[in-house]
This record gives C-alpha cells, sequence and structure tokens, in this order.
C-alpha cells in the first residue's frame, strides 16, 4: 500500500535561511511518527513546511511532499483548504492558536462542518462533538460547546482543540507539542485520551514532544532530529533500546530514570543554521568524532530493516 | 449590566456640574461682557452708566458664584434661560439648529462607515500592492489637507461647475450632501487607516492561523473572526467622532452656511450671549456621556472578556 505520507528530500527554512534539511520519511496510514530532538533543531519547522499555511512563513526550499500521492505544491489554493480539516489536521501546543478567544466553541465546531460539509444544523454538529467528546473525557458537552475558550482551564480547552482537530475524522495529524502547556498529570491523562482516539479513528500522527515518556508511549515510529537533519529513524523498540547514532544516546542518556544516578548531559550547543555546511553537524559535540566526519557526506544508511541512520561511523554500530 | 448602567448614568451629574461650572466661571474671567456688546449692536458707544444699568438689568453685577446658582436652580427646573438677543429661550434655539446637525451627522457618518470599513478591510488583505499604497497614499492626502480646502474644491467641482447642488441650499436637506461629504472625507481618511491596522493586527494573531487549519475559508476567517474584533476599534472611533459631531462642526457649517449647532453656538460666542452657550456645553455634555455609554455597552456585546462597563 502508498504510504499516506510521503517526504522527499524536503529543505524548508524562513527568509532563505535553510533550517530543515533533505528530510526524508514515509508515514503509513495508521502509523504515529514521533519526532524528538533539542529545542531549535526544526522540529517545528518541518510539520510547519509539511502543512504550509499562509501565516506560518516557512518557506519550502527544495523536496516534495504527497499526500495520498498528491504533491501538495502542485494543488490549488482551494483544494489546499479542502484538505486541511478534512483529511490533514493540527493540534497545536496552545489551545489560543487553535481556538479564536472572542467566539463561542460551538460556533467554531459548527463553522468547521460547514466549511467542509456545507449545510449543517447545530444538533448535528453536537451529534459529532459529543461522540469525541466522550472519547476524551469532556463531559458537560453542551456547556462546552456554548462557552468561550477563556471560560474554560487550560487542560479542557486543549482536550477541545484535540476535538476540533478531530471533528471530520482526519486522515493524518500533526501535532506539535500537544501537551507541553499542560501540567504532568493532565499531560498523562491527555496523551492517553489522544491515543484511544486515534485507535478509535484510525489517524496517522506526526507527534512532536520535548517528553520523551510522550514519545515513547505514543510513537510506533521515532525520528530523531539535529541540526535540522533527521538523524535517525526506526521503530520505536529499535531507537529507545538499540539507539545507534552517537546523538540518539547522547539525548537517550540524557533522559532522568527513577533510580539511577544523575543523566549525562551533552556538552556544547547546537550550531547555528547559517553556518551548518557540508558534513556531519554534529562533528563537534560527538565523542566518536574523528577527521573525516567533518568532510563525510550525509547519506543515510539502513542498518536494519527501516532502521536509517546518519553517521558515518559505521564501525560504532554494526 | 443594568446596575452598571445605573451606576454610570449617576456619575453622569458630578461630570455636568463640573462642567457646567467651569463653562460658567471661563465666561466670568473671559473679556468683554454682554452688556457692552449688547448695548454697541448699534453702532454707537455706550456710556458706562447704561453699561451699569443693563448689567444690573440682566443680573450680571451679582457676584458670579450667585449667577451660576440661579442659572443651577433654572436649569434643574427644565429652564435654560432665555438668548440675550431676541429673549429666544435657548432650549428653542437648540432645538431649531439640532436637526441640522443630527442630519449631518448621520449623514458623515454613515457615509464614512460604508466607505472606511471596506477599504480598511480590502487595504489589509491586499497589503503592500499597488492598489493598497494607492488607497493609503489618498488617505495621506485626505489627513493632510485641511477640511475647508476639501468644502471648496466640492463647492467649486459639483456646485459651480456641475450645478449638481446649489452652492448655498440652507435648510434644504440637498444641501447637506456636500458638508457631510467633506467631513467624511476627512473622517475616512483616518479610519481606513485605523481599520486597516487594526485587520492586520488581528490577522497576524495565532487563531487565524489555526482557523486555516481547520481549513476555514479566508472570506469566513475575515468576516466572522476578524471583523468581529475588528468592531471594537471601529465603534471607539465612532463613538469619538459621533461625539464631536453632535455638538456640530463650525468650520464647515460656516463655509456652506449650515444652520446647526456649530453656527449657532460661534454666533453666541461672537455676541457674549452666555445663556446661549451655557445651554450649548449642556448639550454637549450629555451627547458625549450617552455615546460613550452606548458605546461601551457595546463593546461587552463583541468582546465576550468584557462583561462589566
Ligand atoms: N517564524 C520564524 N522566522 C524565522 N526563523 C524562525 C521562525 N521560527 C523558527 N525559526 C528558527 O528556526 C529554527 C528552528 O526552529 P523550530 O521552531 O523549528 O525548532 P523546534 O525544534 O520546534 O524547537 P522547540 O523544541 O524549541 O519548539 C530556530 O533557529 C528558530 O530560530
Ligand atoms: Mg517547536
Amino acid at each position: 500500500m502508498a504510504p499516506l505520507l510521503q517526504v522527499e528530500n524536503l529543505s524548508a527554512g524562513y527568509g532563505g535561511v535553510k533550517i530543515v534539511r533533505d528530510v526524508v520519511f514515509n508515514l503509513h496510514e495508521n502509523e504515529v511518527l514521533g519526532i524528538v530532538g533539542e529545542s531549535g533543531c526544526g522540529k517545528s519547522t518541518m510539520v510547519k513546511a509539511i502543512a504550509r499555511l499562509k501565516g506560518m512563513n516557512t518557506e519550502i526550499l527544495s523536496g516534495n511532499i504527497r499526500f495520498k500521492g498528491q504533491d501538495l505544491s502542485t494543488l490549488s489554493k482551494e483544494k489546499r483548504r479542502k484538505i486541511m480539516g478534512e483529511d490533514m489536521a493540527i493540534i497545536f501546543q496552545n489551545p489560543e492558536a487553535s481556538l479564536n478567544p472572542s467566539r463561542k466553541i460551538g460556533h467554531q465546531f459548527l463553522e468547521t462542518m460547514q466549511n467542509h460539509r456545507g449545510a449543517v444544523r447545530w444538533s448535528e454538529m453536537r451529534d459529532n462533538a459529543a461522540e469525541i467528546f466522550n472519547k476524551i473525557g469532556l463531559d458537560e458537552v453542551d456547556r462546552i460547546l456554548d462557552a468561550y475558550p477563556f471560560q474554560l482551564s487550560g487542560g479542557m480547552a486543549q482536550r477541545v482543540a484535540v476535538a476540533l482537530a478531530m471533528l471530520l475524522k482526519p486522515k493524518l495529524i500533526l501535532a506539535d507539542e500537544p501537551t507541553s502547556a499542560l501540567d504532568t498529570t493532565v499531560q498523562k491523562q491527555v496523551v492517553e485520551e489522544m491515543l484511544a482516539l486515534k485507535k478509535s479513528l484510525n489517524t496517522a500522527m506526526i507527534v512532536i514532544s520535548h517528553n520523551m515518556g510522550v514519545v515513547g508511549k505514543m510513537a510506533d515510529t521515532i525520528a530523531v532530529m539535529y541540526g535540522g537533519r533527521i538523524v535517525e529513524i526506526g521503530c520505536k523498540e529499535q531507537i529507545l533500546n538499540a539507539p545507534a547514532h552517537p546523538y540518539t544516546k547522547a539525548l537517550l542518556s540524557a533522559v532522568p530514570k527513577l533510580g539511577a544516578g544523575l543523566p549525562v548531559g551533552l556538552k556544547g550547543r547546537p550550531p547555528h543554521f547559517s553556518c551548518i555546511k557540508e558534513g556531519c553537524g554534529f562533528y563537534d559535540r560527538c565523542i566518536y568524532c574523528t577527521e573525516k566526519c567533518a568532510s563525510y557526506n550525509n547519506v543515510a544508511c539502513e542498518i536494519r530493516k527501516d532502521h536509517w541512520v546518519l553517521c558515518g561511523r559505521k564501525e560504532i554500530y554494526a | 449590566m443594568y446596575k452598571s448602567i445605573a451606576k454610570r448614568l449617576l456619575q453622569f451629574i458630578p461630570v455636568l456640574l463640573g462642567i457646567t461650572f467651569m463653562t460658567f466661571a471661563l465666561m466670568a474671567i473671559a473679556p468683554g461682557d454682554a452688556a457692552t456688546v449688547r448695548l454697541s449692536a448699534g453702532g454707537t458707544t455706550p456710556t458706562p452708566e447704561m453699561v451699569a444699568a443693563l448689567q444690573a438689568e440682566m443680573g450680571l453685577d451679582r457676584p458670579f458664584t450667585l449667577q451660576y446658582f440661579s442659572w443651577l436652580v433654572n436649569f434643574l427646573s427644565g429652564d435654560l434661560g432665555n438668548s440675550y438677543f431676541g429673549n429666544t429661550p435657548v432650549m428653542d434655539k437648540i432645538f431649531q439648529a439640532l436637526p441640522f446637525t443630527l442630519m449631518m451627522a448621520a449623514l458623515s457618518m454613515v457615509l464614512t462607515l460604508a466607505v472606511s470599513i471596506p477599504l480598511g478591510i480590502y487595504t489589509a488583505v491586499r497589503r503592500d500592492k499597488w492598489d493598497d499604497f494607492l488607497i493609503r497614499g489618498l488617505t495621506f492626502v485626505g489627513n493632510a489637507v485641511p477640511n475647508f480646502t476639501i468644502a471648496i474644491l466640492l463647492i467649486y467641482f459639483f456646485a459651480l461647475k456641475l450645478r449638481w447642488f446649489p452652492v448655498l441650499a440652507t435648510r434644504d436637506p440637498i444641501g447637506a450632501i456636500l458638508p457631510a461629504v467633506t467631513l467624511a472625507i476627512v473622517m475616512s481618511s483616518r479610519y481606513i487607516r485605523q481599520v486597516r491596522a487594526a485587520v492586520l493586527d488581528e490577522l497576524a494573531k495565532d487563531y487565524v492561523v489555526g482557523a486555516r487549519a481547520r481549513g476555514i475559508k479566508e472570506k469566513t476567517i475575515l468576516y466572522k473572526h476578524v471583523l468581529k474584533n475588528v468592531m471594537v476599534t471601529i465603534i471607539t472611533l465612532t463613538a469619538i467622532s459621533i461625539g464631536s459631531l453632535l455638538a456640530g462642526t463650525v468650520v464647515v457649517e460656516s463655509i456652506f452656511n449650515w444652520p446647526g449647532l456649530g453656527s449657532m453656538v460661534m454666533e453666541a460666542i461672537g455676541r457674549r450671549d452666555y445663556p446661549v452657550i451655557q445651554g450649548f456645553v449642556v448639550w454637549v455634555a450629555i451627547a458625549y456621556m450617552m455615546v460613550n455609554l452606548i458605546a461601551d455597552i457595546s463593546y461587552t456585546w463583541f468582546n465576550p472578556k468584557i462583561r462589566d462597563i
């Protein structure tokens, strides 16, 4: 079966500065791809390049994005609009980014349905919303639909945003740190509810998170990003239990574990995007680094089935 | 809600007292005096005795606090006094001029909103395109040119050259059109810029990208989301404009010889006709406060976060 989303050699950035570099991956129906990497490595930029909405300011510098086999860049504005919400949806970090603070939540649900399905009555929207609210732990359907976003708690508002993204049962959801604004207990709940919802609707997802726990729980596949590149991608078990890339190893050892000592941090800062050249981007922070790494041309190598690594020193993971 | 409206209405009382007292005080310290002006109207210079006699007759020789107090007592019983000239009740004079002022205020306000809301939105959507530059250039000119110049140009072209309107058509509703257009040109120049800025501000908000992510049409985003939030700006602008329009517009009214409140008060000031000036001030104060109250009430309608005024 053809993948739902094919990202081919995608490079993207802002105002001519390249942030995301040569990203390649496929996402199949029903699959959850988790993206990890330290702050500023280009995770959000990659997701924005896929959605490419007016106001996100992200430029695609090269490469292709195919969704359901169609090249998104060749579609008309109206076709792109119809895909958004109906087939592809976004969950933002903050509910403020999803919901207009001065319109009632019910109206925003209703207009989402009406903009895709024509004349939809409030009662019909209410039934749809109630079904999703139910699965995501929101009772009091009518009170919420009749409220303004600022009248809900942060956790509730974010759940509403999740429900709104799921309203039309999209095939793909892009979630950029969907739970980072919540406190840890609520975070766990929302993650579980999103997973349950995802299962019942068979949605594929791309989930960005700083939290290894969230990614470990939700993802089937994990991609590790560094300096705008995907440096390692593979199924969750492989990445978590047998990481190959030196950066992934460093990242995993930086996750605090109960009962273990302090995590081992990674020295130094990630490179500045304007000065990334060819060669390995992790070069100056890598403990396995050798002379030839500086000029190593980045070609991903498949070390096991569907487990790709972007590192020239085969001897360290072979 | 009703409670806070009642509270606001009660606050009118001290404001009104303060404003009328201040006007009274200013008139008392201003140079020139009503009796002299009235006696010199015939072209002769009055003797000091004649002036003193008339001052006593008009009650102007009393201490000014006493004058204010007696004015206040009359005002509370609904009497604003009589004009010094022709003895017409001030109330009658105001009600004579008011319809003309209201007509022009309504006409110019409707014209302004009808032009500047669509153009403000349009220039925001077409930001930095040639038509945005063109319209913004025109609003810049409209802002910089004084209103009497605009009035004279309009008279020259539409009354003298094209003969669509009479040059001096006082009292006839058709005479309201050119002065109203003059005011509308000046106000629209400001409004278009402000509406444009407010729309751009709103379009930059996060929720707009969020709405696009749900596949909401640009038109819906503009008219159902953005415009609702921009209405607050528009109401503020409108309230300020209506307030000053209800006071009459001196320059434009005198150019077009339009018998509104502006003309009335200019004449009264020239003649030191204190009761008329005082009556005018009362009207302006009440009009401003009412307009602001209505504006504040309508804010709550467009911005649900404001629930108390
Ligand atoms: N709108 C923008 N305009 C210009 N540069 C931007 C913009 N957004 C992000 N960047 C830059 O792009 C780089 C990558 O940012 P991005 O937001 O993709 O990182 P991220 O991996 O999502 O980080 P975080 O985990 O902190 O969210 C950063 O250097 C950032 O400064
Ligand atoms: Mg981010």
